[in-house]
């Protein structure tokens, strides 16, 4: 088991910067998701924990070891790829079998071993498989016994639900998330999907082009983003650009405040107000307070409704319930509101995403 | 399919043809082991009873042996190294294989004749530094046979096991790292048993080639190391005894026919 430091770590392919000047420490069990776009680095973080490619800048840290010259031999890191990277020529037995074997286990231990494995991500009755006869979630599953059988100090995971449909990677999410909170071992997942992240996280980090936007627990991710960037990642937001009014809100430029606390920010500097859809009320056009809005769009998502608007406040502005809660038809007049601690308000500086 | 049987009519007037100018002909040179000149077994009978046939076909099949078990043990270290190399290099190195396949093999086999021979560059330099005082005869024996056709089948292993281990995924390489295999472990675990099938694949497919070699094994053999296709020369041109060739030839061709079984089960696993 062991902490993970990253210290300053980069990580440079000719003119790109996959990784940028990384610098955190991931705590002994945390459960930390790597959250970006494609081609943002997430892998190569995954890569150079392993250490499948040498750092161009840093070092790292695991368990208070230096860890930045050693081969991924001598790592003792349990890493599920994003292709799963199960040996074609071996069965399920043998490939979870291949960590104990290397290390020169007695057969009985391995079987043992194995076996549980095997039980612990339900593939009891499946060792005798090649890789090819299994569907893609249980290679998955395969892929995750290999990477825990011989009791890791960490557990790298690249997109290991990628390929897996909803209701798959709903079931095995859980089942990953106990696995892990049983072992206790200290857990990196990659993702892109957001869900998944937050359902899945002690804390998230997001990227982008390779630097670390934030990091921080679902909740204050999702609630209070450090930037529009990790605003717009992290689900559906309303931005609202305007300028601060000290204790009072923001005030937009068609004339209109947005009520919230403005903790520290100087009066009248530009400021952008992230609400999220959930937490924007409907109101019909007669009701005093809000913003004038249309509807524009009326989109049904099953467990939710989803209106898209355009408000006199500027842009398009989105609001979300649960089904049957609003009532808004396409066409309709409207008044937005929501409450003014649903707001956050970023600074001008947090503006800009990605460096 | 209505593609399917288009094709098909473009392709039966080729498929004719193939059909009356080899098949045909191949099969009527077969069938008169039994039926020439009128039908019997005789011919079998004195391919069975006679040593000295016996005594060829064992002959070959120990040099295509021999040549298979060199092939791979040169050829699967050189593709070995081939894969490591960096992109022009391995260009480089490809083409340096593919060449011997652009001259002629009357000329690639008479060229070992001034190399091997006992006043070639390989026993002067010997002598020159002492390592023998007498020439080595490397030339019209077995030893003179087996390093031509090995020299001319390299590329047939070669080649194929190459590109069998580009497509060996690096990603497993890399899992078995972080799993704790040494390179060791890696190589003899993953790596080796992922490029058998292409490996045994290339062994089957020179074997198969060397035993009905005829150029190269009767120019370095000198006459004096007898393979099939030197013995069916001597029984077409010399005796002539057709009917007895025929049979030979009918042994070969079954014994080729379950090799080239092997070869494709093999090939089959190792796609
Ligand atoms: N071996 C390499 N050589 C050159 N550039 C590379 C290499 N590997 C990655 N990159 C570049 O580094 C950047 C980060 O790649 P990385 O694979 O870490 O992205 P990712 O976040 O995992 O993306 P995805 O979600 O698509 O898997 C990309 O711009 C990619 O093109
Ligand atoms: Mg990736």
């Amino acid at each position: 088991m062991g902490a993970i430091e990253f210290d300053g770590v980069a990580k440079r392919y000719g003119p790109v910067h996959a990784v940028r000047d990384l610098t955190m420490r991931v705590p002994e069990g945390e459960f930390l998701t790597i959250l970006g776009p494609s081609g943002s680095g997430k892998t190569t973080i995954l890569s150079l924990v392993a250490g499948l490619v040498p750092p161009t800048g840093g070092r790292i840290l695991i368990a208070g070891r230096d860890v930045t010259n050693l081969e991924p031999q001598q790592r003792r890191i349990g890493l599920v790829f994003q292709s799963y990277a199960l040996f074609p020529h071996l069965d399920v037995f043998r490939n979870v079998a291949f960590p104990l074997a290397v290390r020169g286990r007695p057969r009985s231990e391995i079987a043992d071993k194995v076996a549980a494995a095997l039980a612990r991500v339900r593939l009891d009755g499946f060792a005798r498989r090649k890789p090819q006869q299994l569907s893609g979630g249980q290679q998955q599953r395969v892929a995750l016994a290999r990477a825990f059988v011989f009791e890791p100090d960490i557990l790298l995971l690249d997109e290991p639900l990628g390929a897996l449909d909803r209701k798959l990677r709903e079931e095995v999410q859980v089942e990953l998330k106990a696995l892990q909170r049983d072992l206790g071992i200290t857990t990196l997942l990659v993702t892109h999907d957001q869900e998944e992240a937050l359902s899945l996280s002690d804390r998230i980090i997001v990227l982008d082009h390779g630097a670390m936007q934030q990091v921080g627990t679902p909740d204050e991710v999702y609630r209070r983003p450090a930037n529009r960037f990790v605003a717009g990642f992290l689900g559906l937001a309303n931005l609202l650009e305007g300028r601060v009014e000290a204790g009072r809100g923001l005030r937009l430029p068609t004339g209109e405040l947005v009520a919230c606390a403005t903790q520290g920010l100087a009066e009248g500097s530009p400021a952008t107000a992230v609400v999220r859809p959930e937490r924007v009320r409907l109101l019909p056009e007669t009701a005093g307070e809000g913003i004038a809005a249309r509807v524009r769009q009326d989109v049904y998502l099953g467990h939710l409704r989803r209106w898209h608007l355009d408000s006199d406040a500027g842009p398009e502005l989105i609001a979300a319930a649960a089904d049957g809660v609003g009532q808004a038809a396409i066409g309709d007049r409207v008044r937005v509101a929501w409450a003014p601690e649903d707001v956050w308000l970023l600074p001008e500086e947090a503006r800009g995403a990605a460096a | 399919m209505r593609i399917g049987r288009n094709a098909g009519t473009y392709v039966v007037p080729l498929l004719v043809l193939m059909v009356v100018a080899f098949d045909v002909p191949i099969l009527l040179m077969l069938a008169s082991s039994v039926l020439a000149p009128h039908p019997t077994v005789a011919h079998w009978a004195e391919l069975v009873e006679s040593p000295i046939y016996f005594r060829v076909l064992g002959n070959t099949f120990q040099i295509a042996l021999v040549t298979a078990a060199v092939c791979g043990l040169i050829g699967y270290p050189l593709a070995y190294w081939m894969r490591g190399l960096g992109g022009r290099a391995q260009l480089a190195v490809v083409t340096l294989v593919l060449l011997p396949f652009w001259i002629s093999i009357l000329v690639r086999t008479y060229a070992w004749i001034v190399v091997l021979g006992n006043n070639g560059i390989v026993n002067r330099s010997l002598m020159g530094l002492g390592l023998t005082d007498r020439p080595v005869s490397f030339l019209y024996n077995q030893l003179g046979v087996t390093i031509g056709t090995t020299n001319v089948l390299l590329p047939f292993l070669v080649l194929p096991l190459f590109a069998a281990m580009l497509k060996i995924d690096e990603r497993l390489l890399q899992a078995a790292a972080t799993l704790g295999a040494s390179r060791r472990a890696i190589f003899w675990r993953v790596f080796f048993p992922l490029s058998l099938p292409a490996f045994a694949a290339g062994l089957v497919l020179v074997f198969i080639l060397t035993l009905g070699f005829y150029v190269t094994p009767a120019i370095l053999g000198g006459g004096r190391v007898p393979m099939i296709s030197s013995m069916l020369d001597i029984l077409i041109n010399q005796m002539p005894r057709w009917e007895l060739a025929a049979a030979i030839s009918t042994l070969l061709l079954a014994v080729t026919l379950a090799l080239y079984g092997v070869y494709r089960t093999i090939a089959a696993r190792a796609a």
